[in-house]
């Protein structure tokens, strides 16, 4: 019948249509069968795929121990660390805190901190709701005492029950989250502060 | 001595006209409907070794893609997250599960787990997310809705055709890009006075030469 049509191209259109059976968009967890594979999977490094190559199966390596890469040096330890070049901890952001900086602070606190800190840093968020696990708020003393610096390392490092943060949030990002912090703190310092007159 | 046409024959014509016009046409829808991306990609839901669930994590939680994916604002690889990103929770909520057992061992050996990709183009295209992300493309444009995804599923071609369709015309495809991981986000009413504003405030050019992509 379709004597026009090449033999396999029909067998294909045939096939697909008894054993695929689906119409377009119903779900299957088979791989995707593409018509003309051409170059689609090459066998070069790409990020996050296995490479047999490597001991660990993995395609991307990790610097080697004591190595910098160009531009990597982190020289400025107050930047970096929280941290001043004898181990105490920097009283004060070493960035200026302007507007732009801690509405950059509280974008990533929504973000990385709010889910755990909840967005008002109560230590009210879903890990405390759904899991019972105590979260501290920001607004208790200890924390309020807390130097930048401080605050910097544990979002660095973690604390307690809390992993450090090192990988997600680059350090100038650190910095704009201890700056919005900052600002929650002052804010509800103020509030405090004023609620009696404002209850008049 | 016999006929070598017999009578049936007389049918041949017509049959043939028949199987000529219909052979072919159905050959035809049948390439356009199946050997489309719109059907050999869109709806792929590979079963993970892990069953995470986008649903729970980003739609009932509340986190935002940023939160695991975390370079897809500076690099072009928005990353599967190490595995210590689930066990900043996970070392204290359902930390005995036997599910996130593969993810336990991950995050203690150092051996990342096997996810299976769902969304991948072919390795001659380079795709940029940190130029998307800037360049205000949600993430609900390309991925569909996540935060209704207890397993994740290709819902969109991912084909050039399908790129290029919205590289020559962004506009209606852009938002605000604080809205970007906003998997809720609705268009205003109004799209044309947001167009012109992302195009005053932020204006792109999309590549639509060979190089943009294939280099």
């Amino acid at each position: 019948m379709t004597a026009r049509t090449p033999r396999s191209l029909g067998a294909i259109a045939l096939m697909s249509l008894v054993t695929i059976g689906c119409a377009r968009g119903c779900t299957s967890s088979r791989p995707p069968i593409h018509i003309n594979p051409s170059m689609d999977d090459q066998p070069k490094v790409r990020p996050q795929t296995s490479n047999g190559f490597f001991f660990d199966g993995a395609s991307m390596r990790v610097p080697v121990p004591g190595t910098v890469a160009i531009g990597g040096l982190k020289e400025d330890d107050a930047f970096f660390t929280g941290r001043t070049a004898d181990g105490e901890y920097v009283a004060t952001n070493p960035r200026t805190t302007d507007e732009a900086f801690v509405e950059r602070g509280r974008q990533r606190y929504t973000i990385y901190c709010a889910p755990c800190h909840d967005a008002r840093g109560d230590g009210k968020g879903i890990l405390f709701q759904r899991g019972n696990v105590p979260t501290a708020s920001f607004h208790q003393d200890k924390i309020l005492q807390y130097t930048d610096g401080q605050l910097f390392d544990v979002i660095t490092n973690g604390q307690g029950l809390m992993a450090g943060y090192r990988w997600p949030i680059p350090p100038a990002d650190r910095w704009a989250i201890v700056a919005y912090v900052r600002t929650l703190q002052r804010d509800r310092q103020a509030r405090a502060a004023n609620a009696p007159a404002a209850t008049q | 001595m016999a006929q070598i046409f017999p009578p049936g024959w007389n049918k041949l014509p017509i049959v043939a006209a028949i199987a000529g016009v219909l052979g072919p046409a159905l050959a035809i829808a049948g390439v356009w409907y199946y050997f489309s991306p719109w059907y050999t990609d869109v709806g792929y839901q590979p079963a993970q070794p892990v069953p995470y669930s986008h649903k729970l994590h980003v739609g009932d939680l509340g986190l935002d893609c940023r939160y695991c994916h975390a370079s897809v604002e500076t690099s072009p690889v928005a990353n599967i997250p190490p595995t210590q990103t689930c066990m900043n929770c996970h070392q204290t909520v359902k930390r005995d599960s036997a599910v996130l057992a593969p993810i336990r061992d991950s995050a203690q050996s150092g051996r990342p787990m096997r996810w299976i990709r769902v969304h991948k183009l072919p390795d001659y295209a380079y795709f940029a997310h940190n130029a998307h992300v800037s360049a205000g493309i949600g993430c609900v444009t390309c991925h569909g809705r996540i935060d209704e995804m207890e397993k994740v599923t290709q819902m969109t071609p991912l084909s050039m055709s399908w790129c290029l369709d919205c590289h020559r015309n962004p506009g209606p495809n852009r938002r605000p890009v604080s809205q970007v991981t906003n998997m809720r986000w609705t268009p205003p009413r109004d799209l044309s006075a947001l167009v012109e504003q992302l195009d005053r405030d932020r204006p792109v050019h999309p590549p639509t030469d060979c190089s943009g992509c294939h280099r």
